[in-house]
């Protein structure tokens, strides 16, 4: 039997050994990928989109800025609707094509819609105890596991200030997939990218 | 046997060091590749047939932009078909909800990738003569995905297909150092 320093110094070569190759592997661009191991089961999904730096860039593109509570998460598929006559909105029009169940159902894909209870409008177009909803992509839950990458999560219960925009019937997009979503600490707000804010600073972005 | 022994102990301190230095959330701006992209640079992509002129050129282009890369031993080679329930899918369509252009999703179910582009997100920032080019972009960047190519490499201030912040208007099609990154991979 080894004692245990003899199989420490037995183990150390290996194991230096072993961080290198770790560590210049992380400075070399060809190994320089996100770790974001999956279960067999799941699907990940990666968006292109706007990004927002800065607050007014944020509120600029904002319809509805508020504080809420979120009270509810459910998931929902959202297929892709084709009414238009707009050519570059609905990719069939102008031809004699009609989609077809199986064009809109692989073209579906599940949304999360939060159910949010509005405390403190910070623009005049919600009231104090509205109740609105608000899409994100995603699941939560089921059989299959959805990991967004760059998403918000929100928690039942918890309060965050929220920029939002696109709304389709009762249902919100937050502005910037995550960086419309401000978590509360204390008196700031701050958001995945690090940007702060305070109430009385987002709403003077507003007109309330 | 003896040397079992500092076998697992050389592996459970590379497990505490993978840790330490791997297992954390890499910030999309550090990372270059994922391993969410095709096994093969070679692969067919099923979509309508029937689209409009003005999609069906910017699902072209933006497929065809990335073909012809010299990887190894085969260069890219993006093809497209009619549906099929087997393989790769992208979709064109108005999904009024949803905040935004392009959206890469792959599935470790199948082991297959689905590419949807939002026509009604790129409607509302652009103007007419701008959706062309912007539209070529949004494919050729979810082709990006396919092709292994992560968000955002190198921080944004480069100007890679893959970053979210390029001017979609100008860059609608790989960089040299997106074609350079993908011949590094394959």
């Amino acid at each position: 039997m080894l004692g245990t320093r003899e199989r420490r110094k037995r183990m150390l070569p290996g194991a230096m050994l072993l961080g290198v190759a770790l560590l210049a592997g992380c400075g070399s661009e060809s190994s320089e990928t996100p770790v974001e191991t999956l279960p067999d089961d799941a699907v990940i999904i990666m968006l292109d989109r706007m990004t927002y730096d800065t607050l007014p860039a944020l509120a600029s593109d904002s319809q509805y800025a508020f504080i809420g509570t979120v009270t509810g998460a459910k998931n929902s598929m959202s297929y892709p609707v084709y009414d238009s006559d707009d050519p570059w909105e609905n990719p069939f029009a102008g031809t004699d094509h009609e989609p077809t169940d199986e064009e809109i159902q692989r073209g579906g894909d599940s949304v999360i819609h939060y159910s949010v209870t509005v405390s403190d409008p910070l623009n005049s177009s919600r009231r104090e105890g509205e109740g609105v909803t608000i899409t994100t992509p995603g699941a939560i839950g089921g059989e299959v596991s959805y990991h967004v990458v760059d998403s918000a999560e929100f928690g039942v219960g918890d309060s965050y200030l929220f920029f939002v925009q696109l709304e389709h019937g009762d249902t919100l997009g937050l502005v910037g997939v995550y960086e419309g979503a401000f978590e509360q600490r204390g008196d700031t707000f701050v958001n995945m990218k690090n940007l702060t804010t305070t109430v009385n600073e987002a709403s003077a972005l507003f007109d309330r | 046997m003896a040397y079992r022994k500092p076998l697992r102990g050389i592996a459970l301190i590379g497990f505490l060091i993978a840790l330490t230095f791997g297992l954390h959330v890499v910030p999309a701006s550090a990372a270059i590749y994922w391993d969410y992209g095709v096994n093969y640079p070679r692969f067919t992509v099923n979509h309508s047939t029937s689209l409009n002129q003005p999609w069906m050129t910017a699902v072209n282009q933006g497929r065809s932009s990335w073909n012809g890369i010299a990887t190894s031993p085969v260069p890219v080679n993006i093809s497209h078909a009619p549906y099929s329930t087997q393989n790769h899918y992208l979709s064109v369509g108005s999904f009024p909800a949803e905040p935004w252009f392009g959206n890469y999703k792959w599935s470790s179910v199948n082991g297959t990738f689905t590419i949807r582009i939002n026509t009604t997100n790129i409607i509302a920032y652009t103007t007419v003569s701008e959706r062309p080019n912007f539209a070529r972009s949004t494919v050729s960047h979810e082709f990006g995905h396919a092709l292994s190519l992560y968000d955002n490499p190198g921080g944004a201030a480069n100007s890679s297909l893959m970053n979210h912040g390029r001017d979609r208007l100008t860059i609608y099609s790989p960089r040299p150092i997106d074609k350079e990154r993908v011949i590094a991979w394959y």
